[in-house]
């Protein structure tokens, strides 16, 4: 089953996050912070990111570009999340090269576990190597 | 600035000097910022605390009539801040120097259909007919967003007003180089000597108050800010029976 690497530094929410997404039996690994969940991809297969934008220290959208300029990893699909519905940060974050971007306060287990199969389906046609 | 103009100054003849009026200015400004991010502050918890309420109610079963009652009135009383809490930011963002009306060349006539489509289940809930008079197409240059949030209080009030099996009409017609827009309900009605108020911050008419009705009264301050911003009119015509609400935007 896919993992998905969930960077977000709200402790309550990644929580809920990791539970709503691990029913719906995929594997979660979670960083509280930029520097944390790009390590955690350097040293193990992520097939999607959930990226917070407001974090401490690396923002979420130095964190996507980063993922997105090294070859290695810029195949993996990232859904940016953000309690701020401001059209430049959402223009900044797609131009970065971000799959999918969603507001928190439309957040439903349903909703995140829908948009995480979406990308799952289309950029991961093959399964990630074990 | 309408945040300035809210302030009750003296009425003496005696000019305001500039510097102060800068400093009401700015200070009013502050005021804005201050309360855009206690808004901004609470919108994370409020996300949290709804998520939380989601989760309980979809996996617990067997709960009691009380404990699910419970659940209702957190998830409730929660969304109730966040509408509240929204309708703050609107304010701030229109109490702007220059407010960022984003204008475009829109179909009012469809804008306003597509609104009052959005009211059908609370409508029907209520038994309340819902009469709509407006052409086929009636392009106007506007932030249609913003007119939106004014349709949208508009049709609220109106709703909320309006006792069952009642009836609301709106209409939007092309008058001369403007648009004329507006909205009838057979509710409890708006007194003639409220309507001096009525667009007053946090206003509430003695008939609302008493009446026991939701809101905090900022819903057609709003609304006359969006319109003042589009260099449009708006009024409240007096009438025997229910409410009847006029407002008039250009179409450049
Ligand atoms: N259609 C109406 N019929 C009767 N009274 C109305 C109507 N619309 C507005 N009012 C009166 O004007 C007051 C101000 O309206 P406004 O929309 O600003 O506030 P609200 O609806 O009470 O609260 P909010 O919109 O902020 O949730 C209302 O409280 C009510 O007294
Ligand atoms: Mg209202």
């Amino acid at each position: 089953m896919a993992t998905i690497l969930l960077i977000e530094d709200t402790q309550p929410l990644s929580e809920l996050y990791s539970y709503s997404i691990g029913s719906a039996g995929y594997t979660v690994v979670t960083a509280s912070s930029g520097v944390e969940g790009l390590e955690i991809i350097k040293r193990q297969p992520v097939d999607l990111v959930l990226l917070d934008i407001m974090l401490p220290g690396v923002n979420g959208l130095n964190v996507l570009k980063q993922i997105k300029e090294n070859p290695e990893t810029n195949h993996i699909p990232v859904i940016m999340v953000s309690v701020l519905e401001q059209d430049a940060i959402l223009k900044q974050a797609r131009d970065a090269g971000a799959n999918g971007y969603l507001f928190k306060d439309h957040i439903t287990p349903d909703v995140l576990v829908e948009e995480v199969q979406k990308y799952l389906k289309t950029d991961q046609p093959v399964p990630s190597t074990p | 600035m309408d945040a300035t103009a809210q302030q009750t100054m003296p009425a003496s003849k005696t000019p305001v000097s500039s510097a102060a009026l800068r400093d009401l200015k700015k200070s009013n400004k502050l005021k804005d910022e201050f309360i855009a991010i206690t808004v901004h502050n609470q919108k994370t918890p409020l996300i949290i605390i709804q998520g939380y309420v989601d989760l309980v109610q979809k996996e617990t079963k067997n709960l009691s009539d009380m404990q699910k009652h419970a659940l209702e009135e957190i998830e409730k009383q929660s969304k109730r801040l966040i509408e509240i809490n929204s309708r703050l930011l609107s304010v701030t963002k229109l109490h702007g120097d220059v407010i960022a009306l984003k204008k475009e060349t829109v179909d009012l006539a469809e804008l306003t259909r597509d609104v009052a489509a959005s009211f059908v289940v609370k409508l029907q809930n209520k038994r309340i007919r819902l009469v709509i008079d407006t052409p086929e197409q009636l392009t106007a240059k506007i932030d249609c967003e913003w007119i939106r949030e004014v349709w949208e209080n508009l049709l609220s009030n109106a709703l909320k007003f309006t006792p069952e099996g009642g009836k609301i009409t709106i209409s939007v017609k092309p008058k001369g180089q403007t648009i004329m827009c507006q909205i009838t309900d057979t509710g409890i009605g708006i007194d003639k000597q409220e309507i001096q108020n009525i667009f007053a911050p946090f206003y509430r008419t003695q008939d609302a108050l008493t009446g026991g009705y939701d809101g905090i009264g900022l819903g057609l301050y709003i609304v006359k800010l969006i319109i003042k911003g589009h260099n449009g009119k708006i009024r409240i015509v007096p009438s025997h029976k229910g409410a009847r609400i006029q407002f008039l935007l250009p179409k450049n």
